[in-house]
């Protein structure tokens, strides 16, 4: 029941960028990374790595590149940051975290997308990137709206997550 | 040692597995069907959203332009009458085309066949510059069929097809690369995608001569797209005398970030 809450929450999340974002021109950001990331520190590893393929699924059906570059690079973005805020780190949460773990899952599924369609490209399955480009241009705005947007998506997030607390559910919190 | 026999490696292991079956069910097109439904469903929805932003966005825009509308309009009507002109003495260039083609016993050139499709979505990613359409195999599409805005306005070509969907990679994404001609000075040249910004004119040899404003065409050279279609003006130079090929910047003609309906010439 959870998991299809979250199904349609992280659609729902689709939906409102599509439909509010990408008519004001606001195309470098990406609300499901935000959602993401959020829940790799505060929900636990089983249902963060739900979360995350569920996203990395359906942004894949979104995205015009082949299937799986995107669930592979939000999984490795999860991945990474799950170990280390959890194994190295291993801090209670708080706002500064929370901005640098945006922040830093941002990277890592910038630099996974670009490396994983390289991956690609030997099999004939994406056609070239430009990644001086992407790096230079791309990067730098999604890496600000990604932090700009990340209270209203941690309000999103901490609302399914109430939404969703009827079933039994460890949960973190945050100080903020 | 300990890591591969722990839960979490033999989690991550299935994530990846099926992963890999996502792939290759993708590369196979068995999902096909599942994408469909959900580009219909989710496009259906964001219509509503997008159109009801819109509206608020265009009536703020014209709150805050209201005052250009008067000027906007007097120039939008002569240019209209110069475009009317230009119209007249394209068809009079038409018909001579036609009665010298048939007197020098040349086929015609019969008109596109042309099928509409609706934009479902586009990528939102910002990696690509893809949009997806209503029509797939089912309507005959094939990949590497040229997509049209209007009859005469390239747009981009079809790199992917489901059953009832395809994709159709844009002219600014710098995967297509497009054999072109400079319409007044039939300089050659190839046009490539510059990231959804815009498009470049590029390899136009330097005793070719080309200005801003000139209009941009398909050459036809390649198979891939016919001879004609419109793809843009160039906006502005970018060389020098000193360098091997001329490049300029290219605005396409069509307005790549509000595409609605398209047309497939099949």
């Amino acid at each position: 029941m959870r998991n299809i809450i979250w199904f349609f929450a992280l659609i729902l999340l689709l939906v409102l960028q599509n439909g509010i974002l990408v008519p004001l021109h606001i195309i470098s950001v990406n609300l499901v990374l935000i959602v993401v990331a959020i829940a790799t520190l505060l929900s636990e590893f089983n249902q963060g790595l739900i979360i995350t393929l569920m996203g990395g699924l359906i942004t894949d059906f979104m995205s015009g590149l082949p299937d799986g570059v995107m669930t592979i690079s939000f999984l490795l973005a999860f991945l990474i940051l799950h170990f280390i805020l959890n194994e190295i780190l291993a801090r209670e949460a708080n706002r500064f975290i929370l901005g640098v773990a945006v922040l830093g899952s941002t990277l890592v599924y910038f630099f996974s997308v670009i490396f994983v369609s390289y991956i690609f490209s030997w099999f004939n399955l994406v056609t070239q990137i430009d990644f001086m480009y992407l790096l230079s241009s791309r990067l730098p705005l999604l890496l600000l709206w990604n932090l700009i947007f990340t209270y209203p998506i941690l309000m999103y997030y901490t609302w399914i997550q109430n939404l969703a607390s009827r079933l039994p559910i460890y949960e973190k919190s945050i100080r903020l | 040692m300990r890591f591969i026999y722990s839960k979490t490696f033999t989690k991550i292991f299935i994530v990846f597995v099926l992963i890999a079956l996502l792939i290759i069910s993708d590369a196979t097109g068995y999902i096909g069907w599942a994408k469909d439904g959900f580009f219909r469903g989710f496009s259906f929805v964001t219509s509503k959203l997008k159109a009801a932003t819109t509206s608020v966005k265009v009536t703020f825009s014209t709150l805050f332009t209201i005052r250009k509308l008067v000027s906007e309009n007097a120039k939008l009507s002569a240019e209209v009458d110069q475009l009317a002109f230009e119209n007249a003495r394209l068809k009079s260039a038409q018909n001579e085309n036609a009665a010298l083609r048939n007197a020098l016993n040349f086929s015609e050139q019969g008109p596109f066949n042309l099928l509409p499709v609706e934009a479902l979505t586009l990528d939102t990613t910002g990696f690509s510059q893809v949009v997806i359409v209503d029509k797939g195999k089912n309507h005959n599409i094939e990949i590497g069929q040229p997509v049209v805005v209007q009859p005469g306005i390239l747009v981009g070509k079809v790199t992917n097809v489901s059953e009832r969907s395809a994709e159709v990679l844009l002219i600014t994404d710098p995967g297509i690369v497009v054999n072109s001609e400079v319409v007044d000075s039939t300089a050659k040249g190839l046009i490539k995608g510059e990231h959804g910004l815009g498009l470049s004119l590029d390899l136009v040899t330097q005793n070719e001569l080309i200005k801003t404003g000139d209009a941009v065409i398909t050459s036809g050279l390649s198979e891939e797209f016919p001879r004609g279609l419109l793809i843009g003006r160039i906006s502005s130079i970018r060389s020098s005398s000193t360098d091997l090929f001329q490049k300029a910047f290219v605005t396409p003609a069509a307005d790549l970030r509000n595409i609605k309906f398209l047309f497939i010439i099949q």
